[in-house]
């Protein structure tokens, strides 16, 4: 046996600040997993869907979440989705399958970098670098999409009124978080 | 000075007063002053000198389209020049200077070049300053510089911090005054989601200028309490201090948003936000821009718009002059006779340019009519004027109107050109207006208040209903219709001396009429040849009337004369606001490995490749020079074992029951037989067959592949295969995604490459030759069932492997290779040193595959496989791309090992001349080789295959170097792959 141990580290090391009307944290402890839709398999992933999760595929655009491991499927393409759900050691990827395989899948639960922006501020500080329309009766709860946010992809989730969940590729990590703390400082005294 | 010129009423507020300073002398104004009101009020009439002459120059109107009263405003870091003194809003403490004089303002040296006049007339700089020719990179140029310009730069770095956004709005309504507030009020009413903006820090356009009423109110107190109904509704956002600077495409406009230019300090808050406004449409009611006449000396402090006059009177409480006199072509001139009357100011004369004038002279004010005003007396402020007929007022101001212009500005944007309106005498918006812009009011020649309100308000009713909203019910706001009678008169022809058009960039109307002479007859000639219209005011006050005395020389009309148009941004925007938050450090985003902490601590000096930042290399400790470092790595690392970071190369994860066959489509070679655990180079061509990227594909499982791209194409060639799937080829089962951040990968290379890596992998995992041969890969646990991935693949030459990890173990597994690697003295190496190995070893990269290239061109034309189709291989087959003396890739070693050469340096027979007829082809990467002791290269060269030991020069003519090499193989270390397979 190796003499060796590696420690995972997560990429904003559990980031964690309350401002004048805006909390922002780094989610912990969430895998994520890419769910491709194989060709004609609709039907047979719902089924499965359905059965383990008690749920269908959501609308494009849309997230569906579940109180099985607090699974959260984030529609974000025709026949892709991303699941979020409560796990923090390695493999979730077998970990989901071991209730869905009708499906491709990807590991992706260290590619993201994932922050939670909640506060009756938290609206105005993302119009600084968010450019979709986040107007409450437009992008709703329930909402998920792809956008970009200084020069940065990033999928905005809309969690409940003034709640989001902000997510980055890892690499930047860094520069995202940089963004967001900016512009939320810019909107509170 | 106190305030000399202080009148009862107006909308500033005297309980507020606030001192503030001009050319470090003190005065007193109140909260709702301007700059402008405030020294106005204080009887200060010399604001700055003009750009050319440096001739006195006063307050000329009381808007952003002010021409003259441009001053430095704050001091040190925070000074901004060319300020508009008439959009200022003051504040305690303001401090500001005029501008474009030496010595004082009073007093200013360089007026003397108003005697030169007649030699600085339009375009002289094309007729002077050519002899001698050495004066003038000595002589002319620096003089022409330090006399240039308007204003000064503070030279430090802007203090200031700017930000920007993004708003969505169903209508955007450009403009505060009363066509835009009734607008507002229906759409808001109505439901629809409404922005309104306006450059003033008071909503109301005109309304706080004039004394007309609207709903039985004055018309500032009605628009006071629709901005108090605008201001409870949720779906509304008023934002003053605005100015709406461009109209994009797709109802895209944009904003700028002064947050704190009207406070002392911005306390580390944004000064100013750049917002981007997505709107569904947009109503135009920005208003329209008075305009002056032409005649002799019309540019002296004194000489005002006459709605400025009557601006500063009603809404400032501020007396322009002592005895203003009118001269005028229109009734709405009238109106400032009447306010300053009403408010006890001495109106000695009305001149009025129409024979006729139906409107009655009001007592002790005589009328002039039909008769113009020919000149001007009095050099640091206005003293007298002169009549046609000889007269001579006395004045200390004259209120001038010639008419209104709409302000067109942000309906050109989309290069609609405006349309001449006989009506009111000017232009209109016309052409192509930007999609969903409506233009109201005044901004579309509607002058009276009454039509100009309903105006708005039927837009606005048309315009919700259109979006689904329900039309309101109400009628529109009441107001009168004051008289509007104009009469075309643009400049008096009798005037002798020089009479101004452009005020700002001190342009005449000599100048225009010398501009014909010389044959410019276009309209965008005269304007670029004057320089009317281009100074910061685009010539707001100045064009119509240019293009009044181009009519008149052309004998044309001005409809047939034509305008320029205007292109963004409407007033000038600082260039902080423009660049927003991205400056310094944060000027774009950067990308770190998992193992960036480990390497910034172990030294890395770092180099940008796009965005992310990569280990170039690693100085030690008494290195002096990169040379050291680098040699040292790739020396080490051939010797014994170097680690290496490529986690930023792209992975791109490739899964369904038709992978292998859409890589065959993809890969010019076939990937659709290579066995599960076994990884295969693939080089990918683009349509026209020209090598467009490479990289490594491993089949992890039946349906399962994972291919690697190079760093900078990863974005590319995903985006390249996502089109491929679903647009050419949506039928078949296959699914993409990018797994480049998922895993931290580790280049592990050299001859104890394997024995490091047995020290960390688990032990029922084999990595023996037998077991894990070169090509092979798998998934593996290492320290004690942590997953990875192993890929025994070498760029380098080398026994070599590449490990991967999720990211989340990439720092903590750097660590352990290093600790692990003590052992073998184990380095840790950058790109450089990982590109003089890839160069050693004769790999293609980047340089080589820079889209001029073929297969064939880089010695892999067996590649493109003839057994299947794939993107590229029918073009690939062009008989150009194949020729027999085609370019071949290949290996140069100078003769002289101390010599060097470049890349990019081309490659010349021996005896030919240098020219592009003898080029035979180019070096494309080169490297000092440490292993071989001198400099070699990779370039391409024609019949390259067959002349393996023959000489060339290396010639580049950049440098003047002339070297002589010899081609070699490309593969400079182990040519036979020994030792990639031990």
């Amino acid at each position: 046996m190796s003499n060796y141990q590696l420690n995972a580290e997560i990429p904003l090391a559990g980031y964690s600040y309350h401002f004048d009307g805006v909390d922002l944290f780094e989610i912990r402890n969430r895998a994520m997993v890419s769910m491709a839709t194989p060709k004609d398999g609709e039907l047979a992933l719902e089924c499965q869907l359905k059965q383990a999760y008690g749920l269908g595929m959501p609308d494009m655009g849309q997230w569906l979440s579940s109180d099985v491991d607090h699974t959260q499927f984030l529609r974000l393409q025709d026949d892709l989705c991303f699941v979020l759900f409560d796990y923090s050691a390695d493999r979730a990827m077998e970990k989901f399958t071991e209730k869905i395989s009708e499906a491709y899948f990807s590991e992706q639960s260290d590619s993201w970098v994932m922050l939670r922006l909640s506060g009756e501020k938290s609206r105005e500080a993302l119009a600084r670098i968010c450019p979709v329309d986040l107007h409450p009766g437009v992008f709703k709860p329930g909402c998920v999409t792809r956008t970009v946010m200084e020069h940065i992809g990033t999928i905005i989730v809309c969690e409940a009124e003034q709640e989001y969940t902000l997510m980055a590729l890892r690499s930047y990590a860094g520069s995202f978080l940089h963004a967001i703390e900016l512009s939320i400082k810019n909107v509170t005294p | 000075m106190s305030q000399v010129n202080r009148i009862a009423k107006g909308l500033v507020d005297k309980n507020k007063p606030l001192t503030f300073e001009f050319n470090e002398q003190s005065y007193q104004g109140y909260e709702g002053d301007t700059l402008a009101s405030a020294l106005l009020a204080n009887g200060q009439r010399l604001i700055g000198r003009s750009f050319k002459y440096h001739r006195p120059r006063g307050i000329f109107s009381a808007g952003s389209e002010e021409p003259n009263a441009l001053v430095q405003l704050r001091k040190g870091a925070y000074s901004e020049p060319n300020t508009r003194a008439t959009s200022v809003e003051l504040f305690e403490g303001l401090a500001a200077c005029s501008q474009n004089h030496r010595g004082s303002l009073k007093h200013d040296l360089m007026a003397i070049n108003d005697y030169f006049a007649p030699f600085l007339t339009a375009g002289f700089y094309y007729k002077t300053f050519m002899w001698p020719k050495s004066f003038w990179e000595k002589f002319y140029e620096p003089m022409i510089r330090a006399s240039a310009g308007l204003g000064k730069l503070s030279g430090e770095p802007d203090p200031d911090c700017y930000d920007k956004g993004f708003l969505h709005c169903d209508v955007l309504i450009i403009g505060a005054g009363p066509a835009g507030l009734t607008a507002a009020l229906t759409a808001g009413r109505a439901g629809a989601r409404v922005i309104i903006a306006d450059e003033d820090f008071l909503p109301g356009g005109r309304l706080n200028s004039e004394t007309f009423e609207v709903d039985g109110m004055p018309g500032a107190k009605w628009a006071a309490q629709t901005v108090q109904e605008l201001s409870t509704m949720d779906n509304l956002s008023l934002m003053s201090r605005t100015t709406v600077q461009a109209a994009y495409d797709h109802g895209i406009y944009s904003l700028l948003e002064r947050k704190t230019d009207h406070l002392a300090s911005s306390s580390g808050k944004p000064r100013q936000i750049l917002w981007r406004v997505y709107s569904k449409r947009a109503i135009l009611s920005a208003g329209s821009t008075e305009r002056s006449m032409v005649f002799a000396n019309n540019d002296r402090p004194g000489v005002m718009l006459a709605g400025a006059v009557r601006a500063y009177a009603n809404r400032w409480g501020v007396a322009a002059g002592k005895q203003v006199v009118l001269f005028t072509n229109n009734d709405d001139g009238w109106q400032t006779a009447y306010d300053l009357l009403d408010k006890g100011i001495e109106v000695p004369a009305i001149i009025d340019s129409r024979p006729t004038v139906s409107l009655k002279a009001p007592e002790g004010v005589q009328l002039f009519s039909n008769e113009r005003v020919i000149d001007t007396r009095g050099r640091h402020g206005i003293q007298s004027i002169i009549l046609s007929n000889g007269t001579n007022i006395q004045a200390d101001c004259l209120a001038v109107s010639g008419g209104w212009s709409p302000n067109v500005h942000l309906s050109c944007h989309h290069r609609g050109h405006p349309q001449w309106d006989e009506r009111i005498h000017g232009f209109v918006p016309g052409g192509e207006l930007p999609p969903g812009m409506t233009v109201v009011g005044s901004a579309n020649g509607v002058f009276s208040l009454g039509a100009a309100i309903e105006s708005g308000f039927e837009a606005a009713k048309s315009i919700v209903g259109d979006l689904g909203f329900a039309k309101p019910r109400e009628t529109p706001p009441k107001a009168e219709d004051e008289p509007a009678e104009a009469a075309a008169f643009w400049y008096v022809k009798e005037s002798t001396g020089r009479a101004w058009l452009d005020l700002q960039n001190d342009v005449t109307s000599k100048d225009v009429v010398l501009a014909h002479q010389e044959g410019f007859r276009s309209v965008e000639h005269v304007k670029r040849y004057t320089t009317l219209g281009m100074a910061t005011d685009q010539g707001k006050t100045a064009n119509i009337l240019a293009m009044a005395v181009m009519a008149d020389c052309s004998n044309k009309s001005i409809q047939d004369v034509g305008t320029t148009i205007f292109r963004p941004p409407y007033t000038p925007v600082a260039i902080g606001a423009l660049a927003g938050r991205s400056r310094g450090e944060n000027f774009r985003p950067v990308r770190h490995t998992p193992s960036h902490k480990w390497a910034e601590q172990a030294g890395a000096v770092f180099v940008e490749t796009g965005a992310w930042l990569r280990a170039q290399w690693f100085p030690r400790t008494g290195e002096k020079h990169w040379r050291e470092s680098v040699d040292r790595e790739v020396l080490q690392t051939r010797a014994s074992v170097g680690i290496c970071d490529v986690t930023t190369l792209g992975k791109i994860d490739v899964q369904g029951r038709d992978a292998g066959k859409f890589l065959n489509r993809i890969y010019c070679n076939l990937f659709s037989t290579l066995k599960i655990g076994k990884v295969r180079y693939g080089l990918m061509l683009r349509e026209d067959g020209m090598a467009m990227d490479d990289g490594t594909t491993a089949r992890m499982a039946e349906n399962h592949f994972v291919m690697t791209t190079t760093t900078a194409n990863a974005v590319s060639v995903f985006r390249h295969m996502e089109f491929c799937h679903q647009c050419l080829w949506p039928e078949m089962d296959v699914c993409l995604i990018s797994a480049t951040e998922q895993f931290a990968q580790y280049s592990v290379a050299g001859p104890n490459a394997r024995k490091l890596l047995q020290k960390i992998v688990d032990p029922e995992f084999d990595i023996s030759n037998d077991a894990f041969p070169y090509m092979a890969c798998g998934e593996i646990n290492i320290c004690g069932g942590t997953p990875a991935r192993l890929f025994r693949i070498s760029f380098s030459g080398e026994l070599a492997y590449e490990i991967a990890v999720p990211a989340r173990y990439g720092h903590a597994l750097m660590e352990v290779l290093k600790q692990a690697g003590k052992e073998f003295e184990a380095v840790v190496y950058g790109t450089e040193a990982l590109g003089v190995m890839r160069i050693e070893k004769g790999h293609a990269a980047g340089n080589e595959l820079n889209g001029q290239t073929s297969a064939q061109n880089i010695g892999l034309g067996r590649m493109v496989s003839v057994k299947k189709e794939c993107i590229g291989n029918t073009l690939s087959h062009r008989s150009e791309l194949n020729k027999e003396d085609g370019l071949r890739l290949m290996g140069f070693k100078a003769v002289n090992a101390a010599d060097d050469f470049k890349a990019g340096a081309h490659l010349i027979n021996p005896g030919d001349a240098s020219n592009t007829e003898n080029d035979q082809g180019w070096i494309s990467s080169k490297a000092y080789s440490p292993s071989l002791g001198c400099v070699v290269g990779l370039g391409f060269i024609k019949r390259g295959h067959e002349r393996e030991g023959e000489a060339v020069r290396v010639v580049n003519l950049l440098d003047g170097t002339d070297i002589e090499a010899k081609i070699v193989s490309p593969h400079f270390i182990d040519p036979k792959g020994e030792r990639l397979r031990v």
